[in-house]
């Protein structure tokens, strides 16, 4: 598949990255998801590791591009789907299980991200200078600075800003998912969307 | 060719990278790209992005599904627990219920020679208190002298 698997140690945590585009859209192996709701409402412990299976990937993702810190990412998937899958009631089956559930993820991962950037002045200064352990160690350091360039980018971003470009661009919302996802307007998030892109483009494309 | 505003390209970006677009709506966006800086450095900006993609860390998924199964199953622990208090309050309820129903001299539950069995067995016989008894001693006015009786009147007026 030529995927090239390197890792960035963190701060506080290591944040695996592989250099292609994955679709983070949860697969659906289990069986079809409303199936898996209802089981998981009545305690089915294997309705409820098949929900964890299947959306942990997306939720530890978001959380590790809000936070941009691989522990507090973990620490913010846990907290997602535990609090998720043990409080269903409170899901309203009309809507989209997934966008409930991001907004559960962006709802954990902000405001320990928030503690977190007051708490360390450089908050996004993964250790891109750590050892590489890979063979091929020219193109893994280049792909870490990449990495941590794009972490800085993202970080320095307004919140809503960052918020509605990780989730369109690594999650496929649609403006009006990422309104539901992060509040405001659809309006608001577009907005939001596109005013982030542009100011990512100096950090980004100047710099290499 | 139609010409597409900076504001449709770039809203279709993300939509022509990940090939959802028609052939003709992607040669349009293509065009524009080929003229405009801003929108191809948008199209630049969203390449780099989606180059870094996030793994699940090892391990993560095991933790997340123990922690998820002890949350789930806290309120069924919960749940027994407070059953087993209330058993275990309504044994010392009812206990102390019986023990007082018993020493006023009640029947307990519709069974009046019940209360008397235990009654006695609750209470040493040698305690309780002698029926024609006056004086300390266990004794009777029989045994007194004339005199002494008297004395006794005397005290008692």
């Amino acid at each position: 598949m030529g995927r090239s698997r390197f890792n960035v140690q963190g701060v506080t945590g290591v944040v695996s990255y592989v250099s292609e585009m994955v679709h983070l859209r949860p697969q659906a192996a289990e069986g079809p998801e409303e199936l898996l709701l209802a089981r998981a409402r009545g305690g089915d412990t294997g309705a409820l590791d098949a929900l964890v299976r299947r959306h942990l990937r997306e939720v530890s993702a978001v959380a590790a591009r809000v936070l941009g810190d691989g522990d507090l990412a973990q620490d913010a998937a846990q907290d997602t789907l535990v609090g998720a899958l043990t409080g269903l009631d409170r899901f309203l089956s009309e809507g989209s299980f997934r966008t409930w559930l991001l907004r559960i993820a962006v709802n954990a991962a902000v405001p320990l991200g928030r503690r977190e950037w007051r708490r360390r002045e450089v908050s996004l200064t993964f250790a891109e200078d750590l050892p590489v352990r890979d063979p091929d160690p020219a193109s893994l350091a280049a792909a870490r600075c990449e990495a941590g360039r794009v972490r800085r980018a993202l970080a320095g971003l307004r919140e809503k800003q960052r918020l509605a470009g990780v989730l369109r661009v690594y999650h496929g919302l649609s403006h009006r998912e990422v309104a539901e996802v992060v509040g405001g307007s659809e309006g608001a998030a577009r907005v939001n969307y596109h005013l982030g892109i542009k100011r990512l483009r100096e950090p980004l494309t100047c710099a290499s | 060719m139609r010409l597409l505003s900076c504001e449709t390209v770039r809203d279709e970006l993300l939509a022509m990278r990940d090939g959802r677009l028609h052939s003709s709506e992607q040669r349009a966006v293509a065009a524009h790209l080929e003229v405009c800086a801003e929108c191809r450095a948008d199209a630049d900006v969203l390449a780099l992005l989606r180059r870094q993609t996030v793994a699940v860390p090892p391990g993560l998924e095991a933790r997340v599904k123990e922690a998820v199964r002890r949350r789930a199953d806290r309120p069924r622990r919960a749940l027994s627990r407070a059953l087993a208090t209330a058993a275990a309050t309504a044994v010392v309820l009812f206990g102390g219920i019986l023990l007082l129903r018993h020493r006023s001299g009640d029947p307990v539950l519709g069974d009046p020679e019940g209360a008397a069995t235990t009654a006695g067995l609750l209470q040493p016989v040698a305690d309780l208190p002698e029926p024609g008894g006056l004086l300390a001693g266990g004794l009777q006015l029989d045994d007194l002298s004339t005199e002494e009786l008297q004395l006794l009147l005397t005290e008692l007026d």
